[in-house]
């Protein structure tokens, strides 16, 4: 049965998503066809820009960038819940609304708040270089997120200590839902714990990964605040990632065309490997 | 299927290792804060004079008074429309069939993921255009409609869970549509709504880039803007910062503990269905 009211449920929201994202999305594919400083007269330049933004050093090094962060804060944290869910989870937990308020504590803070926190934490005289001085690792102390080789894997490891909580969090209850009748199964068969873990609990928890999948990957993406407040895509542009290039290149530098430009390929990506993401999941 | 007791206990060792790697870099940060401001650092150390008077000069210096009244009529306003919106649109979605349903939801879902700084750009000259930059609206309606996309989606999966035969029978007693919503579906979605409203009330609470971007320059303080401008005048006195950074973290940590059991049960709920 049709319920053409429905519409009317819709409309007051579409009005709101319209004038934020769906004009927006248009107005920034226009934007990306000109070279324009948002002051002096724009010039046409079709797809100059688009031409500019794949040739660039500057953003393939960022593109990469980017790739090693969605491998810190999507792919590690997965791999750390899911190991630590295979160990954990079979048996029911005590006090389980305790870890979990201890696990997801991270996702309540501000960005802001873990970026000061971190960068104090990974400072010269910080707590990790006392710690290190400590146990005798002298050596290897440094101004974490100010040294070119180690800037980059600093904010990945915020970042995997930002996510891997919420991962744990998410997997641990699905896994309460796996019926446990399979595991005795896998036991008769004489699978190990870790045939266990590939036959039973992966499986078990699919779903529930596809969606920390694309929780995380967005995220990783989403991280401007934590990269400005840190390092703002520094030493040199040793943490430039995707968000802070098209940020600065529209706002300090008021190349708006180019900055759109870079905003419409990313987009177009993110879009496209969200999809293949949940693809996975209705899929096999 | 027994559990011998080592294994037993090797689970809890895990699972305090993880919690304290994610809690104790917060309270070495915390802790600092308690000493008087401007005193060096270094290293993991408990406060020699315990005070609270960073607190107060951080509360002062950084402006926080009104960062917290502005940042913190943002998020009201932001949270009502979001609810409002999400439970609308949502219950359409999850519930009837109209024209362009399914596209106009695909067109919803696609907003979930793409990336802000994707839309800042063009929203901010947009509402440039407006002349809303600097302004309550200038901030309200772009994080509104930023977290819609994901509201819409949340509250979709809600309704879309319910079974039918419960609207059936309140339609074929001649109840309206919009009777069937509060009446009989809203109560049964508590849990829904009360995580959807804690998770808008942490993204905008928290938001950076939009008051950034959208604040013309200060016009509008919101705490995370404040904490991140606090830090910048404030590099060396750790005390400060982490007072300040305490300060901003409170009221979502707070509300976070206060609501955590409904939270979570709605959370992962939905999340895990």
């Amino acid at each position: 049965m049709r319920q053409p009211e429905g519409l009317l449920y819709v409309l007051p929201p579409l009005a709101l998503f319209t004038l934020v994202i769906l004009v927006p999305i248009g107005y920034g594919v226009w934007i990306s066809l000109w070279n324009w400083d948002g002051v002096s007269q724009a010039k046409f330049v079709g797809l100059g820009n688009y031409i500019d933004a794949l040739t660039d050093p500057t953003v393939a090094s960022a593109a990469f960038h980017s790739i090693v962060l969605v491998a810190f804060y999507s792919a590690i944290p997965i791999c750390i819940g899911l190991v630590l869910t295979g160990i954990i989870a079979r048996h029911p937990l005590r006090l389980m609304g305790m870890w979990r308020v201890f696990l997801f504590l991270p996702q309540v803070l501000s960005v802001v708040v873990v970026g000061v926190a971190w960068q104090w934490l990974l400072q010269s005289d910080g707590p990790l270089n006392e710690l290190l001085r400590l146990i005798g690792l002298g050596d290897l102390t440094r101004v974490w997120l100010g040294d070119f080789t180690w800037a980059l894997p600093s904010e990945g490891a915020i970042g995997t200590w930002l996510m891997s909580g919420l991962c744990m969090v998410l997997f641990l209850s699905g896994a309460q839902h796996i019926d446990t009748e399979l595991y005795d199964a896998a036991a008769i068969d004489g699978a190990g714990a870790i045939r266990e873990f590939f036959t039973v609990t992966v499986p078990g928890l699919r779903r529930v990964i596809v969606v920390a999948a694309i929780l995380t990957f967005a995220v990783s993406l989403n991280n401007f605040a934590l990269i400005w407040v840190t390092t703002q895509g520094g030493p040199g542009n040793q943490t430039q990632v995707a968000s802070t290039l098209i940020y600065t290149r529209a706002f300090v530098l008021e190349e708006l065309g180019a900055a759109s430009a870079l905003a419409v390929i990313l987009g177009i990506i993110v879009l496209a490997i969200s999809a293949a993401i949940s693809r996975l999941s209705s899929d096999s | 299927m027994r559990m011998s007791p080592a294994h037993a206990a090797i689970r809890y060792v895990f699972l305090a290792v993880v919690s304290a790697l994610t809690i104790v870099p917060l309270l070495v940060v915390g802790i600092t804060a308690f000493n008087a401001p401007g005193t060096p650092i270094a290293g993991v150390e408990f406060p020699r004079h315990f005070t609270l008077s960073a607190f107060a000069s951080a509360w002062n210096a950084g402006n926080f008074a009104s960062a917290f009244t502005s940042g913190g009529l943002v998020t009201i306003v932001v949270v009502v429309i979001v609810t409002a919106g999400s439970i609308s649109a949502g219950y359409a979605f999850g519930t009837m069939r109209f024209r362009g349903s399914r596209v106009l939801f695909y067109v919803f879902l696609a907003g979930i993921v793409v990336p802000y700084v994707v839309l800042v750009v063009p929203i901010y000259l947009e509402f440039q255009s407006f002349n809303l930059l600097g302004t309550f609206w200038g901030l309200i309606l772009p994080e509104s409609g930023l977290y819609l996309a994901f509201g819409v989606f949340w509250m979709q999966a809600f309704f879309a869970s319910l079974p039918t035969s419960l609207i059936e029978a309140a339609r074929i007693d001649g109840a309206s549509s919009l009777r069937i919503l509060l009446q009989i579906l809203l109560p049964l979605g508590r849990p829904a709504v009360t995580t959807l409203v804690m998770l808008t009330f942490l993204s905008s609470w928290n938001e950076y880039l939009v008051p950034l971007v959208m604040g013309g320059g200060g016009g509008i303080q919101t705490v995370s803007l404040g904490l991140a401008s606090f830090q910048g005048q404030h590099l060396t006195d750790v005390p400060s910062l982490a007072a300040a950074s305490i300060i901003v973290a409170g009221p979502a940590v707070l509300i976070y503990v206060l609501t955590q059991r409904s939270f979570f049960s709605g959370l992962l709920q939905g999340a895990v269905k």
